[in-house]
């Protein structure tokens, strides 16, 4: 994320990022507890820490 | 692997968006609601690419249809099969849920404080009594900002700050036609505490709303 967005627009891809990979319904839970080998997508982190990157960018910034 | 992007009602809407790996969404009915998935090649990481590919499938379904209910990025199911067993265990509810989500659209909401300069305090007692009393002034008026806007919505959920400068992190349901009508609220709000920056964002799919009841059990 660009230091160059205007500051709404960082908040926005922001709360973006943070709704698509922390809200939203989750149906995987027992199934897969119980069927070993659905092949499960693999969620890392590596969005979300850029993300919270950028707010701490934010605060050094004057308002 | 049968990637799944969100639910919508059985008689809903499929939109013609390109989601992850270019791959076109398709519908799978389960009863009365729809699960809106696509085939996917292997495991996907989260890229800013697919992450960005799931919200646009997702806001694609939001403009095409009344009720959406998104669905987290990253859930994958080996086939038809296991993504009917999975959802078999929320039978009803999903249907539920894309009943009171119907019509709404959910407004982000931001409000910083500027940064204080730090205090000279005279020892690490006073330091931590300092802080306490900042904490719960800082407790008081997002709660003084929050309530009235809840009260608006249709629902609401406040989340955890992300950075420490962030006074309020708030998301409000709010049905379509009242969206005017809310933003006009928190431009009130914000002349009334014009020494804090709020920012409004939106309006989104019902992310933060899209909740089951059974998921603790199934986390």
């Amino acid at each position: 994320m660009s230091r160059d967005l205007p500051l709404e627009q960082q908040i926005t891809l922001i709360e973006l990022v943070d709704r698509v990979l922390n809200k939203g319904v989750v149906v995987s839970g027992d199934i897969t507890l119980a069927v070993a080998d659905v092949d499960l997508v693999y969620v890392g982190l590596r969005v979300l820490l850029a993300s919270v990157g950028t707010m701490e960018r934010l605060q050094g910034q004057p308002a | 692997m049968l990637y799944l992007y969100a639910f919508v009602r059985g008689s809903g809407h499929l939109p013609d968006t390109a989601g992850i790996a270019g791959a076109p969404a398709t519908f799978v009915p389960l009863g009365t609601v729809a699960a809106v998935v696509a085939e996917v090649d292997g495991a996907l990481e989260p890229t800013d690419e697919n992450v960005l590919a799931h919200a646009r499938v997702v806001d694609a379904l939001a403009a095409a249809n009344d009720a959406v209910l998104p669905v987290r990025f990253g859930r994958g199911f080996r086939d038809g099969e296991d993504l009917a067993a999975a959802v078999a265990l929320f039978a009803g509810e999903l249907e539920e849920r894309l009943e009171e989500l119907s019509g709404c659209v959910e407004i982000g909401l931001h409000v910083t404080a500027p940064a204080q300069p730090a205090q000279p305090v005279a020892s690490g007692r006073d330091c931590m009594r300092h802080r306490l009393r900042d904490l719960a002034r800082i407790d008081t008026l997002a709660a003084d900002i929050h309530a009235p806007l809840a009260e608006r919505a249709r629902a609401a959920t406040r989340s955890r700050s992300v950075g420490t400068s962030a006074l309020l992190r708030a998301a409000y349901l709010v049905p379509v036609a009242d969206v005017d009508a809310f933003r006009g609220a928190v431009d009130e709000a914000q002349r009334r505490y014009s020494e804090l920056s709020f920012a409004c964002t939106g309006p989104w799919p019902p992310y933060s709303f899209a909740v089951l009841e059974r998921e603790g059990a199934a986390a």
